[in-house]
């Protein structure tokens, strides 16, 4: 009886053990920085479904030091120009095989955001996708030889294209924010 | 052509020398270079490379993807032993981790059995028009570039564990390897140029 006691309580201990580590993980899902994944067709349709605003879409992925070194200065940006309904979108290129990168960069981009108004689906300025295709594929389609690479869409087209692709011609953040800024003016 | 619409839509053409390659294109001049620091103390320059053929690759010792492509860079130049063909590794980054001190670290921890020169004043990869690592050139015995691009078709990364994962599995086509033995035989390379896949180089403005 004494045994069956001891076991019973046991149980019970771990059960609530699972519960509180559930509602922990609960809260962390809600706190976390939404990343969604989509396929180069869905990217297509993203694009199309910003046609009337400043699109700014950083490509990065965690295997690239220049592409962290940048995002927090992305992330500043986006604070800058949200009240001008500038949208800001990271596009995170992994390898779709390897879930553990992934899991790194969206360990990343919460971070990026912990305690920023930013974060959260309403009046969000800045949206996260995940590009789930083959690497090369992606790459080729995007038109990419290297990240980070900066690609700027105004009414749906691709009006800036800041890459590394030319090593006498390397973007700085202030190109960014200058193709910005002379996309405002003309709008 | 779906793939072509969405090129069309997602990206804008480029003005590039080459189809990958904003400076450079196949056929041009190995740009020259000259007493650039070699890990093994000595310095390289291109007058005094005497074989018939020569491959410069851009290599970065804190990128992924130079990592995951290592072993197969020493098999590479292990499979052209005994012929007229030099390997130079070149690092051009500025970081501390990817500068001479620490190639030296790196090429003795994977067995670099190449020559490896790190270039501070980075022109000879401007000059190349070299964008990522690893990224292979190979120029004949005129020092014309008859390629530029990719080891193989199927780049590989070296996660945080250490675990190397080929994008595309196993390697099947090795366009650096067939391009050394085309230009040794004198011929034109079937597939001169790739899309190098890899870390970006980082260049001062």
């Amino acid at each position: 009886m004494k045994k069956l006691l001891i076991t019973g309580l046991l149980a019970l201990c771990l059960l609530t053990q699972n519960l509180l580590s559930q509602t922990a993980w609960a809260e962390d899902a809600n706190d976390s920085v939404p990343l969604k994944t989509v396929t180069l067709s869905e990217w297509e349709a993203v694009l199309k479904s910003h046609q009337g605003e400043i699109v700014v879409v950083d490509f990065w992925a965690t295997w690239c030091i220049s592409c962290l070194e940048r995002f927090p200065h992305m992330v500043t940006m986006s604070e800058r120009y949200q009240s001008k309904k500038v949208r800001f979108i990271s596009m995170l290129l992994e390898d779709p095989e390897e879930p553990e990168a992934i899991a790194l960069a969206h360990q990343f981009l919460n971070k990026q955001f912990l305690n920023k108004q930013l974060k959260g689906k309403n009046g969000l300025a800045f949206d996260h996708y995940s590009m789930n295709e083959n690497l090369m594929k992606s790459f080729e389609v995007l038109d990419l030889l290297g990240i980070p690479a900066v690609f700027i869409y105004n009414k749906g087209q691709l009006t800036h294209r800041l890459t590394g692709d030319n090593p006498n011609k390397q973007f700085t953040d202030k190109d960014i924010e200058e193709a910005i800024l002379a996309l405002l003016k003309s709008s | 052509m779906k793939t072509l619409l969405l090129l069309a839509l997602l990206a804008a053409p480029n003005a590039f020398a080459g189809q990958y390659n904003a400076i450079m294109n196949i056929g041009d001049a190995l740009p020259a270079f000259e007493n650039l620091p070699a890990t093994d103390g000595s310095s390289v320059s291109s007058k005094d490379i005497t074989e018939d053929v020569l491959v410069v690759v851009m290599l970065a010792n804190h990128c992924p993807w130079v990592k995951g492509m290592d072993q197969d860079l020493v098999k590479l130049v292990d499979q052209f032993k005994g012929q007229s063909v030099r390997v130079v590794g070149l690092a051009v980054n500025l970081r501390e981790d990817d500068r001479l001190p620490a190639m030296k670290v790196h090429g003795e921890k994977v067995g670099y059995n190449f020559t490896y020169v790190f270039d501070e004043s980075q022109d000879l990869g401007r000059a190349l028009g070299a964008t990522r690592t690893p990224e292979y050139f190979v120029f004949d015995k005129e020092r014309k570039l008859t390629y530029m691009g990719l080891l193989y078709d199927s780049p590989a990364k070296m996660n945080k564990s250490g675990e190397v994962r080929h994008i595309n599995g196993e390697p099947k086509t090795f366009y650096a390897a067939d391009a050394i033995t085309a230009t040794l035989d004198g011929k034109a390379v079937e597939q001169a140029e790739t899309r190098a896949h890899g870390c970006s180089v980082k260049y001062t403005e």
